[in-house]
């Protein structure tokens, strides 16, 4: 697939979401769809979103930019970081690396341990031409991931002036309830590694913690945790869980990494070709 | 109802510079700032201790304070990881050299020799892995880089240590009783006689509030980050062509800054990046450093910043009230100035005058009616 630079919409994951959206606006004949994922056969990896429709990402080491109308991201779930990289759990997270970039707002999920971006019911993010579903929505199961796909898709089709009726959208099924994750704070060494990139300890935080520091973000600027190769991919969490339960307050309180773009590695050498970009 | 005797808005490195100093001169200070110390530019800029090509009405302050940041420790406490690995300004042209020749002299004049103008084998010497077809460059030796958040730390920690109150809270309200300013921050009514804007992006919003005007573009430089790579080059980089500010660390990351901006929303403390930013960037390094094109870059952010149309702060008393001062308005590169601002400010609010010329810093030259008795230091010795 290539793009010609512009699509109509742009699907961002190739999960059940994603491609329930592009089925779906394929059956209400939404033309100019354009599906990236990072997975081998779209092999798309996105690192820049804007509010204003523009998509960068990489194919195969060169980089590319797309101007949507509309844009449904559903970039799904990632692995749960732990501390020790051994002990893999299997408790899955929204991956908010590119919600959080495009400072959407996150509520805490608090049974289920993580951050979620807010929407509204037709999956709208606070972005007008930007939408969510999927595991990213923090919604879990396959059953809902594909009726927001779905939903997500029909809400811009009518926006895109196509006709639909409601018969092509039945109500969103029950939401799998996962048990609550175990905490993965309790018993943390001081010597344990919370940001292995930057090589900082969950001491190092608790220290951060006794000098006043209160927000993941001032951690982050005070001790670095987040700042390195991963992006925070394994450290937002837990410098947060660390920080929380130290001060003794809400996770909410103590918030998630401000991620910053590239959301993925990108070479001065492709992006030089952005260079006098008007956007 | 909080009694001082100076308030000062803002807490980033120059708001805290002249609390240490008023604190150091016996005034009781306290600081209000809406979010925490260091949050905006004076956290998350460039780091760099430049004297190099500073307008010349800033070049006796600059040199002021590179004598502090080469002893920032007894100031501060702290070195606030300064390190002198120089700064250098090349030139790609002969009409570059040419200006730069004529800069050197210019400073040469004025009794200045920071300044040095090196020519193309000793720039090679001086970081051999810049592109040949660059002619030589200005060089400042002693010029180097900090670490902005350190440098916010160590300016927090000594303002408290000295007795400083530092607050937070938003200010939305100034005004006066019997000859004291009155502002309101966050549920809390704080009264002093001296009123201090060191507001950073939002002094002209204090401003207004005062009656003052000053024409203040809140922008939004931006700076990205590379992933590590073997050491090549010590100095800080920038070109008299492009815009440019080019850093490796210690750690081998590369910091790329230097005139690219994104968008500035400062009422809702944004400072977006965008994509013609990153790329500018990225096609300006690749010129000068073609072999850094596989370097991945990790990360692109910016920070809000106060810009004056002439590109310089502003510096000394308010042009309508009385016993207000203002020190803002740094236009990208506030962070070498920070700890000689807020003692010439402090001079003069104590003494009604400062031991550096100032005078071309004065909010008057955007049209506001002349300063009105800036000689307040009597109102102040108890
Ligand atoms: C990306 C970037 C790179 C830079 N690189 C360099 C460099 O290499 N070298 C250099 O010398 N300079 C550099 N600068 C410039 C330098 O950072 C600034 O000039 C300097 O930090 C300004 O300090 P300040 O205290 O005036 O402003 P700030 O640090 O912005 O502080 C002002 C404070 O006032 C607070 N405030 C505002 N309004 C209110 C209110 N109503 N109530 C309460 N609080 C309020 C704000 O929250 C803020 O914390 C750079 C700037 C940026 C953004």
């Amino acid at each position: 697939m290539d793009h010609s630079g512009l699509a109509a919409l742009a699907i961002i994951g190739a999960g059940p979401a994603g491609r329930a959206a592009r089925d779906m606006a394929a059956r209400v004949g939404i033309e100019e769809v354009a599906v990236l994922d990072d997975g081998p056969d779209l092999d798309a990896l996105v690192w820049l979103v804007d509010g204003d429709g523009t998509i960068c990402y990489s194919r195969n080491g060169t980089a590319h930019k797309l101007t949507a109308q509309y844009i449904i991201l559903a970039p799904g779930t990632l692995a749960r970081p732990t501390a020790n990289p051994a002990a893999h759990i299997d408790h899955e997270i929204p991956d908010i690396q590119i919600t959080s970039a495009l400072r959407l707002e996150h509520a805490w999920d608090r049974e289920q341990g993580f951050w979620y971006p807010r929407h509204d019911e037709s999956l709208a993010s606070q972005c007008a031409r930007i939408y969510l579903a999927g595991g990213v929505t923090g919604r879990m199961g396959e059953a809902v991931a594909k009726w927001q796909g779905r939903r997500a898709a029909l809400t811009i089709a009518i926006h895109l002036g196509h006709e639909v009726s409601k018969h092509d959208l039945p109500d969103c099924p029950p939401a799998e309830v996962r048990p609550a994750p175990p905490s993965y704070v309790a018993g943390l060494e001081d010597a344990e590694m919370v940001c292995p990139c930057e090589g900082i300890s969950a001491g190092d935080i608790r220290r951060l913690a006794a000098r006043g520091c209160g927000t993941v973000n001032q951690a982050k600027a005070l001790g670095r945790p987040g700042m390195g190769i991963c992006q925070g991919r394994r450290c937002g969490l837990l410098v947060g869980e660390v920080l929380a339960d130290c001060l003794g307050v809400d996770m909410a309180q103590v918030g998630y990494f401000r991620q910053r773009w590239p959301t993925s590695p990108v070479s001065l050498a492709q992006l030089s070709k952005f260079a006098h970009e008007d956007i | 109802m909080q009694i001082s005797d100076a308030i000062i808005i803002g807490g980033g490195l120059h708001g805290l510079s002249t609390a240490i100093h008023l604190a150091k001169a016996g005034l009781n200070a306290v600081v209000l700032e809406k979010d925490h110390p260091g949050r905006h530019a004076s956290g998350v800029n460039a780091g760099g201790v430049r004297r190099l090509g500073r307008h010349l009405a800033e070049v006796p302050l600059s040199v002021a304070a590179m004598t502090v940041w080469e002893h920032m420790a007894e100031f501060v406490g702290d070195d606030c990881g300064f390190s002198p690995c120089g700064q250098i300004k090349i030139a790609e042209t002969e009409s570059e050299m040419a200006l730069l020749a004529e800069r050197v002299g210019q400073l040469e004049a004025l009794g200045f020799a920071h300044e040095r103008l090196i020519d193309r084998d000793t720039l090679r010497q001086i970081v051999p892995a810049l592109s040949p077809h660059c002619l030589g460059a200005v060089w400042c030796p002693e010029d180097g880089a900090a670490r902005p958040c350190r440098t916010t730390q160590a300016f927090f920690r000594t303002a408290v240590a000295l007795g400083v109150e530092v607050r937070t809270g938003l200010v939305d309200n100034i005004g006066q009783t019997s000859g004291h300013w009155r502002v309101h921050a966050e549920y809390e009514t704080y009264e002093a006689p001296v009123l201090v804007n060191c507001a950073g992006a939002w002094g002209d919003r204090i401003c207004h509030m005062i009656g003052d005007h000053a024409p203040l573009e809140a922008a939004a430089p931006m700076l990205m980050i590379t992933e590590p790579t073997e050491p090549f080059i010590s100095p800080v980089l920038g070109a008299v062509g492009r815009k440019l500010s080019f850093k490796q660390f210690d750690n081998g990351t590369v910091m790329i800054g230097g005139g690219q901006r994104g968008r500035a929303v400062p009422e809702r403390n944004i400072a977006a990046t965008n994509l013609a930013g990153m790329g500018n960037g990225a096609a300006t390094v690749t010129a000068l450093f073609p072999q850094l094109g596989p370097l991945n870059v990790v990360r692109c952010w910016a920070g809000i910043e106060a810009m004056m149309p002439d590109g310089i702060p502003v510096i000394g008393p308010s042009a309508v009230a009385e016993c207000a001062y203002h020190a803002f308005g740094f236009s990208g590169h506030g962070f070498q100035l920070s700890p000689i601002v807020g003692r010439l400010l402090c001079e003069v609010i104590m003494t009604g005058s400062a031991s550096l010329p100032i005078d071309a810093f004065s909010i008057t030259r955007f049209g506001g009616a002349p300063a009105i008795g800036a000689a307040s230091g009597d109102l102040l010795r108890h």
